[in-house]
């Protein structure tokens, strides 16, 4: 057991390192020079080569890596070519309230999509099953902008209980996490009636209802059936919700590493975007750990 | 059992709903003596050395002042200096403030002053916004409340240079030395307001600063909140969350100017869209061509109709308010000037009634962008339409903003500019300091012909450069207005430029907030001392 974790520990090292390279790569090779974006109308060449050298832009994309590895390391993730804040400071700030986002989105699509995707399956092809499935791609089909400020609309607007944007209490975490949960929901609905459909097909739900085992006690024994295939749809939905929380936090100014990423991009803060791919990487390497892990607890068939 | 439930069920539900009242109530009170703003981005860095760009300086320009500022009509004005001399060609004496502090409590004095120079004009790291400043040299402490300014060389405009906040805003030594590379995160400078607290993408919160030299602010707190989506600024604005937003998307503009509990300042800005030309292509060579151009484009239907009335069309190389402004003609839209024009160089129309000549169709390469300008992208197109209505072929190709920077001024063509893939391209400047120096030494001139600079014309004939030289040299305003309409003439005849339109500033404030009168410079529209809040 120790060795499986150590071993997929050690392998998910090479995973996170080739993303941020390819990343760093990929931004030095697109077009828009980070110097002449932070230098505006003072872009002179003068000016944009100094800030290149200030920078450690004028190094080949191998030596700068290198370079930020070697720092890395000491967990030093460099400063942001735009406020010079350290990299480690923004995430610091940001990514709790992510976190938060992505946690309290979880919770409600788990709360809205297990029961819709249990009820699904069970009365399959009934009027319940039709319109529950259709309610759920009503949901898939609405974009979390469109949602987002249409909640605005109506809930700051019209009735005043929720403040538009922003964060401080509870009642600003309501609207985004509705938004960006009843989206991942309406997605986990369908997995869950899949899932469960198929569970419900095994012989072995066959032989407890011959045997006389009342409804909930089979809807028991399909259940913990189907939590692995569950678990593991989770694991992708955070990754889901990591994508999709810089629309949301874009619309609802949730000041989250999705907000950070999208001004990182668009003000080429190279050293930025890297950190944040890291954590991003990080959060979903290790989210996916934690559902291997979880798998040999879940199902006592798994060898330890 | 089931009395038991229903009692439980009925509390809970009161409490949820004594708990919607208290939301309700919360969400729509405004906190007394309290202004906020919202804004699209949030700011860089509040150092003034770091950070150049408009929501960076939008809310520092509250914390820091200059030796000299510059006010509504672009006239310098006193601030930490009171009075200043010429004591030789090439430096300035400044006379400063007596009993000012920083908002740390330390004094301001001339030391501070000398150590904000140096530190901007550091050649290791110096400020981002240093090449926008001219030739200003170094500072010399003469005594504690005398400084000497040096420039390199004879600088009319020098006044203008000092007033930029974002390179010279006066910073308190002591801050600097204790938060080092994190001043940005705890700027202090002796203005109206202090700061207080930056919640990074959420707000900054700035706090009135009680000891202030001039105008004491009104108000106790100065929030800057970031909302990036504009419909959500709209709806924070509309559920009264928040007293104004700062450059509201175009869209919103006509209906918050029917909002009956808001005011709409629009004023002209100094930011001018203009296309310019390479002059070293041979058929741009010559200038009854590039006349032509100039003839074919309606800019008052981009102004009226692409931009919805929140530009005007430009009047010249430089908006009207700027100093050295003068009003030597424009090409007035008139599609059969423009052909007459093209005839007359030698383009008359082939079999397929389009113009050619030697053979040769009438192709033009234009490079647009999209980003940084709402409608950037939109104008380009725009301007590729009306070329094409001479019969051109148009190749339009549009870029992002800052790789169309790249491609301009740092990728110059092995050939020479004449074997530029570009004829024409589409570029926004601001002329930040309201002196025509800066736009016309800084974008058109011999020194900032690409590698050097940003002159992608590659145009910059002596008798004009001798102009804007007398202009930029001499410290007399006389001599400098004479000087820049000799330049402004020259430009215009030459017709280097098609200049499209200038774009207005816009702030939407709530009719409670009193005393707000807008600022020709981007920069300086969220200056808040003099504004006060009725309730």
């Amino acid at each position: 057991m120790r060795r499986y974790v150590v071993r997929r520990v050690l392998l998910s090292v090479p995973v996170v390192l080739g993303v941020v390279f390819a990343v760093a790569l990929i931004v030095r090779l697109t077009p828009g020079d980070p110097a002449i974006v932070l230098l505006g109308q003072g872009a002179t060449p003068d000016a944009v080569a100094a800030l290149h050298r200030e920078l450690g832009l004028n190094q080949s994309v191998i030596v700068q890596f290198l370079h930020y590895l070697g720092n890395a390391v000491e967990l030093d993730l460099g400063r942001s070519y735009r406020s010079n804040e350290r990299v480690t400071d923004i995430i610091a700030t940001a990514l709790p309230n992510t976190l938060l986002l992505t946690g309290a989105g979880l919770g409600i699509s788990l709360t809205i999509g297990l029961p819709m995707g249990i009820a699904s399956a069970i009365w399959r092809n009934t009027g319940l099953d039709h319109s529950l499935t259709g309610i759920s791609l009503l949901g898939l089909s609405m974009p979390v902008f469109w949602t987002g400020i249409i909640m605005q609309w109506l809930f700051s607007f019209e009735l005043g209980w929720l403040p538009t944007a922003g964060i401080g209490s509870w009642r600003h975490l309501v609207m985004p996490a509705l938004a960006v949960g009843s989206y991942t929901a309406a997605n986990f609905v369908r997995m869950v009636r899949a899932t469960v459909i198929e569970v419900m097909r095994e012989d072995f739900v066959r032989t407890a209802r011959a045997k006389g085992l009342r409804p909930g006690g089979v809807l028991h024994h399909v259940l913990r059936n189907a939590t692995i295939p569950l678990v593991t749809t989770l694991g992708l939905q955070v990754g889901l919700l990591l994508g999709g929380s810089i629309l949301t936090e874009t619309v609802f100014a949730w000041p989250g590493i999705g907000l950070q990423m999208i001004q990182a991009i668009n003000g080429r803060d190279l050293v930025l975007i890297q950190g944040l791919v890291l954590v991003t990487a990080l959060l979903f390497v290790g989210a996916n750990l934690i559902v291997d892990i979880s798998y040999v607890f879940l199902d006592p068939r798994i060898e330890r | 059992m089931r009395t038991a439930s229903i009692r439980w069920f009925s509390t809970l539900t009161g409490v949820v709903c004594l708990m919607a009242l208290a939301a309700v109530a919360q969400t729509r009170a405004a906190q007394p003596g309290t202004l906020t703003i919202a804004e699209s981005s949030d700011a860089d860095s509040l150092d003034p050395k770091l950070a150049t760009a408009a929501p960076s300086v939008l809310v520092y320009s509250n914390i820091f002042d200059t030796l000299v500022e510059q006010g509504r009509d672009l006239i310098m004005k006193p601030a930490l200096a009171t009075s200043w001399e010429q004591t030789d060609p090439v430096t300035w004496r400044f006379h400063l403030r007596k009993d000012v502090k920083f908002q740390d409590g330390t004094a301001f004095d001339a030391q501070a002053v000398k150590f904000t120079f140096d530190r901007a004009l550091s050649k290791t790291s110096p400020a981002r916004g240093l090449s926008m400043a001219g030739p200003i040299a170094q500072a010399t402490v003469v005594d504690d409340s005398t400084i000497d300014i040096a420039t390199t060389k004879p600088f009319g405009p020098v006044l203008a240079a000092l007033s930029e906040v974002f390179v010279f805003g006066i910073v308190s030594p002591a801050a600097v030395e204790k938060y080092g590379a994190d001043f940005g995160h705890h700027p202090v400078g002796t203005g109206p307001f202090a700061f207080d607290s930056w919640q990074k993408n959420d707000q900054i919160v700035l706090r009135r600063n009680p000891d202030y030299w001039g105008q004491k602010a009104k108000i106790d707190r100065l929030v800057f909140k970031i909302i990036p989506e504009a419909s959500s600024q709209a709806i924070a604005f509309g559920a009264g969350e928040i007293d104004g937003i700062m450059a509201p998307d175009a869209n919103l503009i006509a209906r918050l100017k029917a909002d009956p509990t808001a005011n709409v300042y629009e004023v002209p800005g100094l930011r001018m869209l203009f296309l310019g030309i390479n002059t070293k292509r041979p058929v741009f060579s010559d200038v009854r061509v590039r006349r032509a151009l100039n003839h074919a484009i309606d800019t008052g239907a981009i102004a009226s109709a692409l931009l919805k009335g929140h530009a005007t069309p430009a009047q010249g190389y430089l908006p009207k308010q700027v100093f050295g402004y003068a009003d030597v003609g424009t090409y007035k839209y008139d599609l059969g000037a423009a052909k007459s024009l093209l005839a007359e160089a030698g383009w008359k129309p082939g079999p397929d009634g389009k113009p050619q000549k030697d053979g040769q169709p009438f192709t033009i390469n234009l490079w647009g962008y999209t980003g940084r300008d709402p409608n950037s992208r939109l104008i380009s197109e725009a301007v590729q339409g009306e070329l094409q209505r001479l019969g051109a072929t148009v190749n339009l190709r549009v870029w992002d903003y800052s790789e169309l920077s790249t491609a301009l001024w740092q990728e110059v063509p092995k050939g020479g500019p004449e074997t530029a893939p570009y004829d024409i391209f589409m570029l926004g400047w601001t002329t930040i300091t309201g002196d025509a120096d800066f736009t016309l030494y800084g974008q058109i001139s011999d020194i900032s012909i690409p590698p050097k600079g940003l002159n992608a014309t590659y145009w910059a004939a002596p008798d004009y450069m001798a102009d804007i030289e007398r202009g930029r040299t001499s410290t007399e305003a006389t001599v400098r207005v004479a000087a820049y309409r000799d330049a402004l003439t020259k430009l215009y005849d030459q017709a280097i430029w098609v200049p499209l339109v200038v774009i207005n500033q816009v702030v939407v404030l709530k009719k409670r907030v009193t005393g707000y009168t807008p600022h020709p410079v981007e920069y300086y529209m969220l200056r808040m001392a003099d504004v006060g809040l009725e309730n």
